[in-house]
Parts: structure tokens; sequence; C-alpha cells
């Protein structure tokens, strides 16, 4: 954990460069704002929209490029001499996958803060009512994102190397988000509140659940944060999907942990 | 420590590479395996550590059966060719990192298997900046730091200058001394012939000779 602390440096420069262009604003910039531009929230569903949407994803990419051989590197060069000692393997997969969760809150947590902080530099930055609720929901939703999504990375290379992984994973990730500059011309999509066949359409995309203003909340503190399209669309949905599917993703990743053979000395990391 | 293989067999893509072996190991003792490149010497290590499951037969380690009872063989060094360790860390990190998957050895204990192999345990650069033959040095540290009761090098000798062969094959000889049981296997038909009690010959995946 301590060999990762200084990849959060680059969590700290992606977080003030992306709040760059809202530094110097005449206007009192609320905390909640700040964490919906960091939700996806300025994402407009259109096809022009994607660049928005694809400039805010970098923050994830980011994540998965540092944390992305977390758990493979163990089966790269010194792969021998570390599973010659291991002899729990599923455990010892289910202590490293859940050690990478933390990393993925500080990751956002960092980004969050040191965007803040440079709003604070030169404009005023007010905490309102409801803001933390929405961190709240932020860090839950997008840490889970990121954790399943690089643990995906890692579960991928163990098979065929990281490399072919991250090929993989970005482009199923790219695929996704080019599905809204494709509905993006539908106007149906744009009708509020918005159909619940279109809702659905929509929710069916993992990448939706990113972002935050198109959720739905009973808390009072939120009206007019979030809710854009009037549909249903509780966290609680979102949260729960990104449990499911993490689940999901650590019982595929013990089965293929358990099976792995080590058969030819990988020396993707040139350790040798 | 008793290390027994029955009827061993493994393929990989329809290619035999283990075929028919049977082995009685017991500790205190060092076994030599000889063969030419390919002949099987480096998938039997694997096969026998547990690192590779096997196709038919049985591997029994005092009783526990290899892929059944145990996973890996539970107390085991090894160093096998062109395995090497992290890059970016020091011999100490590495080896520290190593030893904490199953905590049975003080920092002391992996300062003194560093030292014994000739290397400076305070040595900043990382492995990846290591020369090869102290690369070697470092990989021979971590097979026997542990004290373990089942030590299998390939190719030990390998990269070492006069004064690093030297050094190896008495470590192999203090740890027979200490009860370990001692697979090896070389090219240097002189590492054989001083070290090994017992000598298998391998080819084609098979144990042709035994002396």
């Amino acid at each position: 954990m301590r060999n990762y602390v200084k990849y959060f440096i680059f969590s700290a420069i992606w977080g003030s460069f992306s709040i760059v262009p809202y530094i110097n604003s005449d206007e009192i910039l609320c905390f909640s704002d700040i964490i919906n531009k960091f939700g996806f929230s300025e994402f407009y569903l259109h096809s022009t929209g994607l660049a928005v949407f694809l400039q805010w994803y970098l923050s994830i990419l980011l994540f998965q490029v540092l944390f992305g051989t977390f758990i493979y590197r163990h089966f790269c060069s010194a792969s021998v001499y570390y599973f010659s000692r291991c002899e729990r393997r599923v455990q010892w997969f289910f202590k490293e996958a859940v050690s990478l969760y933390p990393l993925a809150i500080l990751h956002l947590l960092i980004m969050v803060f040191s965007g803040t902080f440079f709003i604070c530099l030169t404009s005023s930055v007010r905490f309102d009512a409801g803001s933390f609720c929405l961190l709240g929901y932020y860090l839950a939703i997008h840490s889970l994102w990121l954790f399943l999504t690089t643990i995906l990375i890692n579960i991928v290379a163990i098979k065929i190397r990281s490399g072919g992984a991250f090929v993989i994973v970005s482009g199923i990730q790219i695929f996704l988000a080019s599905l809204y500059a494709y509905w993006g011309e539908n106007q149906k999509f744009d009708e509020i509140p918005m159909s619940n066949r279109y809702a659905n359409l929509l929710k069916s995309n993992p990448l939706s659940h990113l972002v935050l203003n198109w959720h739905s909340s009973g808390i009072k503190s939120l009206s007019g944060k979030i809710d854009i399209f009037e549909m249903e669309f509780e966290f609680v949905e979102s949260i729960s999907l990104y449990i499911i599917l993490s689940v999901l993703l650590i019982a595929i990743g013990c089965v293929v942990v358990k099976r792995q053979e080590f058969i030819v000395i990988n020396i993707e990391t040139g350790g040798t | 420590m008793k290390l027994k293989a029955d009827s061993v067999f493994k393929s990989i893509k329809g290619k035999s590479i283990l075929s028919d072996i049977n082995l009685d190991l017991k500790s205190g003792t060092v076994y030599g395996i000889v063969g030419r490149n390919g002949s099987g010497k480096t998938m039997l290590f694997r096969a026998l550590s547990g690192l590779m499951k096997i196709d038919s037969g049985e591997i029994n380690c005092d009783g526990n059966v290899l892929g059944k009872d145990i996973s890996i063989l539970p107390s085991l060094g090894i160093v096998l060719e062109n395995a090497g360790l992290y890059p970016e860390f020091t011999g100490l990190m590495n080896l520290s990192l190593l030893a904490k998957l199953n905590n049975r050895i003080e920092k002391d204990d992996i300062v003194c298997a560093i030292k014994r192999l000739g290397l400076d345990p305070s040595d900043k650069r990382p492995y990846g900046k290591y020369s090869l033959g102290m690369k070697q040095r470092i990989v021979l540290a971590q097979a026997i730091m542990e004290k373990p009761e089942v030590i299998m090098l390939d190719e030990p000798t390998n990269a070492l200058d006069e004064n690093g062969i030297k050094d190896i094959r008495e470590i192999i000889l203090q740890e027979k001394k200490r009860g370990a049981l001692i697979l090896i296997a070389s090219h240097n038909k002189e590492d054989i012939s001083m070290l090994a009690d017992e000598v298998f010959y391998m080819s084609e995946g098979r144990i042709s000779e035994r002396q």
C-alpha cells in the first residue's frame, strides 16, 4: 500500500487540472456543483456531449492505468517465488481485491478535494446542504465502478497479459460511452419526464449509473441538483448493481487465480 | 519429510512433457537431475512443487496429496531458470515481501540469507539493475531464507563466477546437513558429481536412468 502513495500525486494533479475552467469564476461555487462536475453531470445526451463524457472519464482511466496491475504484477516475473509461498490463493486474491477498494475511494477523495482547494485559491466555495450527501453517493458509486473495472483488468491480464487486458476493458468502456452518441440522436431521450422504456434503456448502460444528476432522490437538499430527466433512478439502484457486479467479478477472479498454472515464466515486467 | 511421485503424467497441447515419473525422495539427501534442454527437468520441478497441475498420477508429501490435501509443498524453497523478482524493489525489499506471505521469519533471517550469498542487504539498487550473477545470488537467498524442508534448484550455478559457484556448493552441503531434501537440475556435471547422492537422468519427459 505504501508503495502506491506516490501514485496519488497523479490523482491530485488530475483533480486540479479538471477544475481549471472554473477558477477565477465571479460566482460563488457550491461544493455540490463541484461534486456534480466530477460526477459527469456536465455531460448531456447528444453526440457532441460524448467528448465531455470522455474528458471526465479520463479520471477513471487514470486509476485503471495506475492500478491495473495491482494484483496481476504478482503473476509476472516473480510469480514462481511468490506463489510457491502462497498456500491459499483464493483467500489471497480476496484480500488483495478488498485492499484495492480503499485506494479507489482515496483516488476520488484526493481528486475532489484537490480540485476544491484549487478553486478556493481564486474563488469562493460554499459548502451547501446536501453536498456531503452527494459526495457520499459520488464516492460509493464511482469507487465501486473504479474497483470493478480495475479488478476486471487484473483478471483479464492474468489470462492474456496486461496490454490485451487494457485494450479489452477500455474498448468495452468506449463502446458503452459511444452508445450515448447514438442515443443522443434519438429525440425520445430528451423528453421530460423520460418514458419508462427509454429510462430503462438508458439505465441498461452501466456507465449511466456514473452520471450523478440523472439520479433521483427523496432527499430534499439535493433537489435542483439532480434528477434532470425526472425518471425513477435511485442511487441505491446504482450502488446495488455495482456491488453485484463486483461480487461476481471477485468470484470469477477466485476461480481464475485458483486454476492458474505456472507453466511458463511471465517476464512481462522484465525482472529476469 | 518424504516426497513421492507415482506414475506422474503431464502433457501440454497434446505434447507429453512428463511421462510415468516415479520418485521416492527423502530428507537429508541431494538428488541430481540431469538431462538436455527440454528434457523436462524444469517441468518436473513445477509439478513436484505444485506450481503446475498434473494430468494423472499422484504426488505425495508426508501423506498429503498435492492438488487435493495441499495446493503447494508447505515448506519449499525454489529457484527456476529465468524466474526473477520484482524489478523495482531492492533485494531486501523483494525478500521481505516474499517472507511476509508466510510470516515464518524475521528481518534478521532475511539479512542473514542475503549475506550468506555474499550480497549486501543494504544495497539500495533495485533488482532490475542487478548483474546476472547478483540476480542469481538473490534468488538463491530467497530459496534458503526460510530454511525450507524441500529445496529445488534449477541451474543454481548459472551466471556465477568461480567464487560464487564455490559458495553455492558449500551452502547446498550445509542445507543437506540441516536435513533438507534437495533437488538440483544442472548442466554442470561437476555440480552433480560433487553434490548429488543420487542422480536421475531425464529424456523426453521420462526418467531414463538412475544412479
